[in-house]
């Protein structure tokens, strides 16, 4: 089981604070959130996503494996103030 | 005087608080032409008259409040006004944004500009109208909060005053419009020291534009493009800018402990999700904003401004506070005794870590919040410790040691951003020509993580980068639209799809694109286009109101004009390489163990920075330099 929490536009969106999941890559996870929210796949792309704190693009993008109780953090694409 | 551009009034005049003499001040259509307003007009009048060091809080100061083209010209985001002065924060030159009605009220009376010197003998408030301008006792407001203050001022239209810590001289108190401060720099206490406790301005008709009908097609395209961006549309109407407080955790961005980590384990419990969740009444903005970044909050059962993202930063996670209904009520009590939250909170967190040290004994200490509602109220009155902390923590670490995490560049307390996390920042925070501020640091964050994800510890490009977003920022301001439009700037789909394979290009190259930045920055006026699609309209629309003839790099050489200006202001002053600096904590200290690029490498990108931007070694804007920008030295 992975832990995800909606932050940002993500929380927004969906609004949710969190959920949780049995997958085992970022892959699924997002088909999981597509279905759950009753959007494209595409769409759950556009938010910044980390694992246990540590953004996609620096592990394996869409291919990044998952452990059971890694946390999840969905972001804005991007954010100002 | 007059003027034969629109959208501006033509007329400029000096008050002057120990005459009472009020007299016109010539500014001609040259020089709006080169100085164009707000920001930069201030620059040019303060540069013009104070050509060395003074006391801040002596008569000999200046307050410089100036409006700017694009204000009351029914273009959004575009109510912001500005006011310039000597800083006693400083010492240097200080300019202070503000998104209250007094501008519009201002300009409505019929003033591009106001200059207020010398010091009335009694509490004087100021009614600017466009029967005259009039002095006018203060005795029943002086002692008053912000907002009882301009409830019992007098008159229907915009005010602007000083609540008990700009009367008790706290060296960072602010001024308030509306529920809106121009806070940074002790502006309030420039105020204070010359018995301001405020102004007034009333009038019924603006300038007209130069090209009404032009101005108004640019602004509704304006305006949908705004609401369709991510971040002006989306994150910031839902989250306001306390949104950012989760993705500066995420990034190592937010100030914790006293900037001794770029993440706050309690981060959700302050952040802009909690806030909307469990706290948000409804959004408000200044007037003609689309954006509605504004919070209304609840305290005490009264609906009041909730806090920005800075302020969550300085009250919660650098003092270890994870109690966000006691940040909305600081919050509104630093507004309502006129504190800049930013400053106040920094200087608390260092006064923390003075006392965990045994350098200071105060009674303050990180995770302790029950003694702050009884300290701030303290601070504006100058009562016990907060006579000291009133004075800011560079003093502070002048009597009491700790330079080395006393978190301020040239007496000018950073804001929440870690720069750590984003080495530009870093850069930006110590060149700034006003202090620690990111806005006038080029706000290089929204390059190296919240916005888009350029490498945060390459030092490729980031000087170019900081000195022409510091440009861009310094036109848009003195032009007098919030700088939130300048979002706008970045293509949409580098900010809606970060995962994207161009998104990721960029992100990967943009370090590389140091000399194409530079050569922006060394030849704007070659680039005679206005940008495309709206990215950027601000020189569009300031054409059409003012009647000028502006395109980008005209618009960006407005901008390195005034920041080099107020350089020079500052270089008149003293200012020198040597104020340039970072805290050791941020220059020496890594901020995560293991990662040996965790550090600002200050010294490579200082030198790089003047080398952009044509200073030489000690941080002087070179004279071949001044001469481009017609920068007159006597």
């Amino acid at each position: 089981m992975v832990y995800v929490k909606f932050f940002g536009s993500a929380r927004v969106k969906f609004e949710k604070k969190e959920m949780e999941a049995d997958c085992s890559d970022i892959k699924t996870l997002l088909q999981i959130i597509s279905k759950e929210f009753g959007v494209e796949v595409k769409d759950v792309k556009q938010f910044l996503v980390y694992v246990n704190e540590v953004n996609i693009n620096k592990l394996k993008m869409w291919r990044t494996k998952l452990s059971d109780g890694d946390k999840i953090m969905l972001l804005s694409p991007a954010s100002g103030g | 005087m007059d003027t034969n551009y629109g959208a501006y009034t033509g007329k400029v005049v000096n008050i002057d608080l120990t005459t009472k003499e009020i007299t016109g001040y010539e500014f001609s259509d040259k020089e709006r032409e080169l100085f164009l307003g707000g920001k930069i007009m201030a620059a040019k009048i303060v540069y013009d008259n104070i050509k060395t060091k003074i006391d801040p809080l002596s008569p000999e100061n200046m307050i410089v409040v100036t409006t700017c083209p694009m204000n009351a010209m029914g273009s959004p985001c575009s109510s912001r006004f500005n006011v310039s002065t000597i800083s006693p924060l400083t010492g240097y030159y200080t300019s202070s944004n503000c998104g209250g009605n007094f501008g519009l009220n201002l300009k409505r009376a019929g003033y591009d500009a106001i200059i207020i010197t010398g010091k009335a003998e009694e509490h004087t408030y100021i009614s600017i109208t466009d029967k005259g301008i009039e002095f006018k006792n203060a005795d029943h407001l002086w002692g008053l909060k912000t907002g009882e203050a301009q409830e019992r001022m007098e008159g229907k239209g915009g005010k602007f005053v000083i609540g008990p810590a700009g009367e008790n001289l706290v060296r960072y108190a602010c001024v308030v419009s509306e529920e809106r401060s121009a806070g940074r720099g002790g502006v309030g206490a420039v105020f204070g020291s010359k018995n301001l406790k405020g102004l007034f301005a009333s009038g019924l008709k603006g300038p007209a534009a130069k090209n009404k009908e032009a101005l108004m097609e640019i602004s509704k395209a304006w305006t949908g493009r705004l609401r369709a961006h991510p971040t002006t549309g989306v994150q910031l109407p839902a989250l306001g800018t306390a949104g950012l407080v989760t993705p500066m955790h995420a990034k190592n961005l937010l100030a914790t402990n006293n900037y001794r980590s770029g993440k706050y384990e309690d981060f959700e419990a302050i952040s802009g999700e909690t806030l909307r969740d469990d706290f948000l009444v409804k959004n408000k903005g200044c007037v003609t904003c689309p954006i509605q970044c504004g919070r209304v909050v609840k305290v005490n059962g009264k609906d009041v401004k909730g806090p920005e993202v800075e302020t969550i930063g300085l009250f919660g996670s650098n003092i270890l506070n994870n109690d966000l209904q006691k940040i909305l009520d600081w919050n509104n009590e630093m507004d309502e005794l006129g504190l800049d939250t930013i400053s106040c909170g920094n200087t608390l967190s260092f006064a923390m870590e003075l006392n965990e040290k045994g350098m200071w004994n105060n009674g303050l200490k990180f995770g302790k919040i029950d003694n702050i509602d009884q300290i701030i109220d303290d601070i504006a009155h100058r009562k016990g410790i907060g006579d000291e902390l009133a004075e800011g923590s560079k003093k502070l670490s002048e009597k009491y040691g700790g330079v080395e995490f006393a978190m301020n560049v040239k007496g000018m307390e950073l804001a929440a951003y870690e720069p750590r996390g984003a080495i530009g920042q870093g850069l930006g925070y110590a060149v700034s020509n006003r202090g620690g501020c990111h806005l006038n640091g080029g706000y290089m964050v929204v390059m190296e993580g919240l916005g888009l994800s350029i490498n945060p510890y390459s030092t490729g490009a980031k000087a170019g980068m900081t000195a022409l977003f510091q440009d861009l920022m310094e036109a848009c301001s003195a032009g007098g639209n919030c700088l939130f439009t300048t979002y706008a700037f970045f293509p949409m789909i580098l900010l809606s799809k970060p995962n994207s394979l161009i998104t990721r290009v960029v992100n990967k190259f943009a370090t590389g694109f140091g000399l194409p930045v530079r050569f922006i920055l060394r030849f704007p006026t070659l680039i005679a286009i206005n940008m495309p699609a709206n990215m950027l309209p601000h020189p569009k629309a300031l054409s059409a109101a003012t009647g000028m003839k502006l395109n980008f790099g005209k618009f960006i050489r407005i901008g390195e004009r005034g920041y080099n200006l107020e350089r020079m202001i500052d270089v008149h002053l003293g200012v020198s390489a040597a104020d340039d600096e970072l805290p050791a904590r941020l220059t020496e200290e890594l901020q995560i163990v293991g990662n040996p690029k965790s550090k600002v490498p200050l010294d490579k990108l200082k030198k790089a920075y003047y080398k952009n931007r044509c200073w030489d070694q000690n941080g002087i804007p070179k004279k071949s330099l001044l001469k481009r920008l017609k920068i007159a030295e006597e």
